[in-house]
Formats: structure tokens, C-alpha cells, sequence
């Protein structure tokens, strides 16, 4: 077009002059697009915009906050943000003229530098948007549901503005424009109203009853905001290596189970989701929660499970809605079950008497044994436990592995009824071991330990809070009853007694920062 | 079928063939009977094929390695006239990278991995050689990701997934945007919902 090609030429014009003039300016455009250059473009953008913001308003900044028309100066500004402050004055001159050409040359073929960087940044966009292999089903979006979206932005630029930040104000507009290049005319027509600021503060307060429906709550409001076809995540910085959101979304969820892993370190998974929106979607994808829960509860659970009523809650009645709604995610994170991140421990503490030797120069008449219980539950049924006088952190090492090296540590299994939890450990004892002098609940074994075979522990624990309401936190001693088989076939069985909770504390949960650093197997 | 050999000349073992066949101009009837005489003569392991990148650039690997690949295993099920296999949307550096862990692990099958297992530390579960393999920048990495998606390699893209995976345990999430260069686009109401969500998901 010829109207294109002048316009074009005088833009070229005015960017020489700011070349000449703006320092900054001259790298990015000697540089062209090189990462170095980039690097410029992002520090040189950013600590002008903070001397920006900080600046004393000029006209053209009071007057953005009135009405819409004055958004393009903005826009225009920042976008020249690279041109120091001392050339604010010329950029501000040519803000109207530039943001057309912008605006014509963002789809158009331009060598000029500036447009460049930013054309790339939209092309980028658009590269990281087309080229989603796993997006090929996907039509594309209808014209209605592009200007909707492009308004979503755009008012949500609006919001930016107003709330001073600019930067992320810029990227608003820009992706509005990436869609409908005239969104601001449109916009225009349509009535910005306030429904989108109530939204916010109507989710905060609902987010309180967890409501897992999708219609409403965060997960609502993200969802409907986020747009299926839409990378899941954007790029802080312009970059032009490939980046994550580049990745199809089956892919990230692929990544997602090697991150929670076998060992399910939701707390991996917590983190991911305060990411960014798309990120935060993608975590409540109900596969992922529901092959998680299987790991717990097995292939068979489903949401219809019933706790079975343990010792202190009362039966509960048998209603018709399921527990967990249709959300594998509430059933995970409400139906009790052990914490896999680190240890449950407790201290017994005890006097033993003295005794007497009268060659033995250690006499004391009362000793102070104390020994520390740590029970380590790994998803899938396999317990650890560890008996050990030594302090926790020093053994908690121990158990990182569900095959443990050491002799000490037992290997039981554990199973789950509710918020009850079933442990049976195997020691097999040979003579060499002899006598051990660890003692279990206060007792102490006599001299006849090397005629056992063997020895069964079976205890069932239960899961509690605490006051302040987490969940899973305490163990609590319910049954404990220790079966020696001894070598010569005989059977012997001791029920003790748990009540007494000197000799059985409730143990604490303690989490091993060190037990989830990688993940050994996918979440299947 | 022909024409591809006319880079390399006939493999050397058609010498062996009767004295029709000699002769490279074959017609199309006698094709068919040609692959029939193909299948008892010409020795599967030895056949040759060529990826092509998205620079159009060939290299040649051995049919049995580039089996790894499924997508390659049914384009060669689907014709196996056909020696050159396009990759349009892997590019060269890429394509090398692949092809160097379909040769290695052709040569070296995978190890029976111990149930349970025996180490809490990745590299010692995989190979010295694999965790080498995917030591690399993050562009290859999510490169390598796309080509495996691509093609259909599952110990490749076990490999590469549970690399990224394990850039992304235990971090923050501030730490996670800084390592992939993602834009915090929550606003500050949402974030603190996200927020007061995953404490509430925590104490559970």
C-alpha cells in the first residue's frame, strides 16, 4: 500500500533521529536480535520504567487515567521505553503516528529494529500459539470468541494501568491487538462496567467453602478467563530460545506425574499451581488427583468410599451424596491417610533402676533411657519404622529408601481403614544378634531373646490433628501386640498395654526436606 | 525405492541375486516380485534408512535402531519401499541428538530397574550416560521433549520429562518462573487465593 509505505518511511524517519540521540536505542538497533540485545531491551525497558513511574506527572500521565483515547500515548510510550527519559518528549510527540504504524506493522513485514524486537515478540506469541502439536484438534477460535477475549484483555489492561503497572499493562494490550487489531475502537463501543473487580472479591469469599464445581470458585473464574487455545504461560522476558508454554498441554501433564512422582510430593504440585493461571489449571486436572488416590487407596477406590467409623468419631450417616463430590482432588486431600514427606516421631522416656556392680564404677542408682520411634509410610503399603536412641535428625537418613541398608530399620507393610492405620513389621532374629538392649514399651526382654526365630510387631495407629486443625499430624497408639516365634516352632503372643501414653506417646509428623529432592518413578 | 539408491549404488549383497535382477531398471510389475525375492535375500538388519530433518538434511541410521521410534516403526510398516523418512518438524542439531540415544541404548538395552529401589538420587537409578545425555540447556531440552513427543520415543521422553520434572520439585514458585522465564500474570486477589488454597491443601 502506498498510504503503508509512507507512513512506514516517516516512522523509519523518526526512529533515526531517536537512534541518534537515545544511547540504549543505538545497541538494540546495531545488535538487531541477538539474546544480548534482548537482554539490553529488558533492563534498559525496566529501569526506565521505574524512573518512569516515579517521575512527576507529566501531561500525558494524568491525562491516561481519564479516558481510553489517552491509552495509546501510554502504549506508545512504553513501547518506545528503551529511548532514555531526556527523550521522553519526542517519543511522547510521535506516540499517535507511531502507535499506527505499530498497529499496521505488527502484521506486516518491517526491517525497522524496534518493530522487529517487538514484531518478534508477537511472532513468538503466535509461533508459541500455532505451533502447539497437541492443539491440532482444537479449531480455531470464531471471530465472536476472539473480539471477547481481545476485550477481556484489553479491559484487563485497562485495570493494569490504573493499578500502576504498567508493564504487565503493556502485555494486556499487546495480546488484545495480537487478536483485534482495532480492540480499542470496539472496546470503545462496549461499556467498560465493574462486573470484572466484584468478580474478584465474589471468588475470594468463596473460595472458603472449596467449592470444587467448576462453574464457580478460582478454578471457575481462571478457567473461564483462560482461553482453550491459548498458550498455558507466557514469557516474562522476551526470549528467543524455545520456551515452556511451547509445550502441548498433555505434555506439561506428563511432567506434572513425574513431579508428584511415585512418592506423591504434592507439595511439588502446590507450588507449580502458584505459577501462573495456566499453571494453576493445569494442576486440578482431575486425572492427575485420581491416579494419585489410586496409588493410595488402591485401583479399586472410588468416590463413592465411605471412612468407616473409627474409635472416637460416631458412625456417620449414610447420605446419598457422595464425600468427595466428583473432585478426586478433595477426596485426596480430605479422606485421611499418611503424610509420605518425612517421619512420624515420638520420644519415650523411662527409669530403669540401677545395678548394682560393684566393679562397675558407672553405678547409678536410676538411669534415664530414651529412645526415639520413627515410622516413615510410603504410598503403595510399604512401611519403615526405626527404634533408635540416637536424635531423629541423624537416622532420619535411614529411611529415605524403601530398602533400607541398615539392619536396624524394620520393613513392614501398612494398610488403611479409615483414619485407622494397620502396621505388621517382620524381625527375624539369628543368634549371632543375641540379646538386643533395646527395649520396646518400658519392657525389657529377658535373656531368652536367642531362642526366638523371629518376632512379628502388629500395631494399629490412628491418624489425628491437630488443634488447630491439621490433618494427619499425630499418631495415636490404639493396639500393639508383639508374636515371637521361637526356634523351636513355639508361638508366644503379647498384647501390651497402650493406654498408658508415657510408654506410648503419640508420635509427631517431622518433614525430611531431603526424601522428595527427585522423583524415582512416574505417577502411573 | 530405486531412486534412493542412486546416492549409495546398489548394497552390495544384490550381486547375489540372480542374473535377471541384476539390471536396476525394473519395471513395475516385476516389482512385486522383486520384494518377494527381497524378503529372502536382502537381510533386514542391514537396511539403511534416512531421516530428513526440517533442514532437509538425511542421515542415515539402521533400520533395527530407528525401530525405537514408533512413529518411524509405522511409517516403515506403512511402506517399506519407502527408505527416507521425513521429520519436518525435527530440526537437524536435534535429530543428532536423538539418533546418538537410539544408537546407544540400542547397543546398551536398559537395565532391569531393581523394584524397590535402591537409591533416593536419579543419577544413580539411570544411567551415567543418560543423566549426561540430558544435561543440557533448557531449549534443547524442551526441543528434545517435542522430537520424542514427536516420534514416539518413550524412554526419551521418560528421560526428558523426569529431567524437567526434577528442575521443578521442591521450588518455590517464584524460583519456578525465575528458572523458565514465566510471566506471574495472577492478580494480586487471585494470588492470595492461590495462596490461602494450597495452605488449606497442605495442612490436609
Amino acid at each position: 500500500d502506498e498510504n503503508q509505505d509512507s507512513e512506514l518511511e516517516s516512522f523509519r524517519q523518526q526512529w533515526k533521529q531517536e537512534l541518534k540521540t537515545g544511547p540504549r536505542l543505538q545497541q538494540l538497533g546495531a545488535a538487531g536480535n541477538t539474546k544480548k540485545t534482548n537482554k539490553n531491551w529488558r533492563t534498559g525497558g525496566n529501569r526506565n520504567l521505574n524512573r518512569h513511574v516515579h517521575a512527576t506527572p507529566t501531561a500525558s500521565n494524568v491525562g491516561n487515567n481519564n479516558a481510553p483515547v489517552e491509552d495509546n500515548s501510554r502504549f506508545g510510550e512504553a513501547s518506545s521505553r528503551s529511548a532514555s527519559t531526556n527523550n521522553k518528549s519526542i517519543a511522547v510527540a510521535n506516540t499517535k503516528v507511531v502507535i499506527q504504524q505499530l498497529q499496521n506493522v505488527v502484521l506486516t513485514d518491517v526491517s525497522s529494529p524496534i518493530v522487529e524486537a517487538s514484531r518478534n515478540d508477537c511472532v513468538n506469541d503466535n509461533y508459541n500459539y500455532n505451533n502447539c502439536s497437541g492443539n491440532t484438534g482444537r479449531s480455531r477460535m470464531s471471530d465472536e470468541e476472539k473480539e471477547q477475549l481481545a476485550r477481556q484483555h484489553y479491559i484487563r489492561g485497562v485495570e493494569l494501568e490504573r493499578a500502576g503497572q504498567l508493564y504487565e499493562a503493556i502485555q494486556q494490550y499487546r495480546r488484545a491487538m495480537q487478536l483485534v487489531p482495532d480492540i480499542e475502537n470496539t472496546a470503545l463501543l462496549s461499556c467498560l462496567n465493574n462486573d470484572d473487580n466484584s468478580d474478584n472479591e465474589d471468588d475470594t469469599s468463596q473460595l472458603s467453602e472449596n467449592n470444587s464445581s467448576s462453574g464457580t470458585g478460582l478454578f471457575g473464574q481462571l478457567t473461564s478467563l483462560l482461553s482453550p487455545s491459548a498458550p498455558v504461560c507466557q514469557p516474562r522476558y522476551q526470549q528467543q530460545a524455545l520456551h515452556v508454554s511451547s509445550l502441548p498441554q498433555e505434555l506439561l501433564e506428563n511432567i506434572l506425574c513425574w513431579v508428584v512422582g511415585g512418592e506423591l510430593d504434592v507439595r511439588s504440585l502446590h507450588a507449580f499451581s502458584a505459577v501462573c493461571r495456566g499453571f494453576y489449571v493445569l494442576t486440578r486436572a482431575e486425572t492427575l488427583w485420581k491416579k494419585a488416590c489410586q496409588r493410595v487407596w488402591g485401583r479399586n477406590c472410588s468416590l463413592e468410599d465411605r471412612v468407616p467409623p473409627s474409635s472416637n468419631k460416631p458412625a456417620q450417616k449414610d447420605t446419598e451424596k457422595s464425600l468427595y463430590g466428583d473432585s478426586w482432588r478433595l477426596m485426596y486431600l480430605t479422606r485421611p491417610q499418611p503424610r509420605y514427606n518425612g517421619c512420624y516421631i515420638s520420644k519415650t522416656s523411662y527409669f530403669r533402676s540401677g545395678e548394682c556392680n560393684f566393679h562397675d564404677h558407672t553405678y547409678q542408682p536410676w538411669h534415664l533411657v530414651s529412645y526415639y520411634r520413627c515410622i516413615r509410610f510410603f504410598p503403595g503399603g510399604v512401611s519403615l519404622m526405626l527404634t533408635t536412641s540416637e536424635l531423629p535428625q541423624t537416622v532420619v537418613g535411614h529411611l529415605s529408601n524403601r530398602d533400607p541398608k541398615q539392619p536396624q530399620v524394620l520393613v513392614g507393610q501398612y494398610s488403611l481403614e479409615g483414619s485407622l492405620i494397620n502396621l505388621k513389621f517382620r524381625r527375624e532374629h539369628n543368634n549371632k544378634r543375641g540379646s538386643t538392649h533395646r527395649s520396646k514399651g518400658g519392657k525389657r526382654w529377658g535373656q531368652g531373646t536367642t531362642d526366638v526365630a523371629e518376632t512379628l510387631l502388629s500395631m494399629t495407629l490412628e491418624l489425628l490433628s491437630t488443634k488447630k486443625g491439621i490433618r494427619n499430624w499425630f499418631l495415636c497408639w490404639r493396639s500393639y501386640s508383639i508374636t515371637s516365634v521361637l526356634q523351636n516352632g513355639l508361638v508366644e503372643s503379647n498384647d501390651l498395654d497402650v493406654s498408658q501414653l508415657d510408654s506410648f506417646p503419640q508420635l509427631a509428623f517431622s518433614r525430611v526436606k531431603s526424601y522428595n529432592r527427585e522423583s524415582m518413578q512416574q505417577l502411573q | 525405492l530405486i531412486s534412493s539408491f542412486d546416492d549409495f549404488g546398489p548394497p552390495v549383497h544384490l550381486n547375489i541375486l540372480p542374473r535377471a535382477f541384476d539390471s536396476l531398471e525394473m519395471s513395475e510389475e516385476s516389482k512385486s516380485s522383486k520384494e518377494e525375492i527381497k524378503g529372502l535375500d536382502d537381510e533386514p538388519d542391514e537396511i539403511q534408512l534416512k531421516l530428513k530433518s526440517q533442514e532437509s538434511e538425511t542421515y542415515p541410521i539402521d533400520k533395527n535402531i530407528a525401530m525405537m521410534s514408533e512413529l518411524i516403526k509405522t511409517m516403515w510398516e506403512g511402506d517399506k519401499e519407502e527408505h527416507e523418512i521425513p521429520l519436518p518438524n525435527v530440526k537437524s542439531s536435534i535429530l543428532k541428538k536423538v539418533m546418538d540415544f537410539m544408537k546407544y541404548h540400542h547397543t546398551n538395552p536398559p537395565k532391569e530397574i531393581e523394584k524397590p529401589l535402591k537409591s533416593a538420587n536419579m543419577h544413580e537409578v539411570v544411567s551415567e550416560w543418560d543423566a549426561n545425555f540430558v544435561e543440557v540447556d533448557q531449549e534443547t531440552l524442551f526441543e528434545l521433549i517435542l522430537a520424542a513427543n514427536y516420534m514416539d520415543i518413550k524412554a526419551l521422553l521418560d528421560l526428558t520429562c523426569a529431567k524437567v520434572a526434577s528442575m521443578i520439585k521442591g521450588k518455590s514458585p517464584e524460583e519456578i518462573r525465575k528458572r523458565f522465564n514465566i510471566q506471574n500474570d495472577f492478580t494480586p486477589e487471585e494470588e492470595e487465593a492461590v495462596r490461602a488454597e494450597n495452605k488449606w491443601a497442605e495442612e490436609s
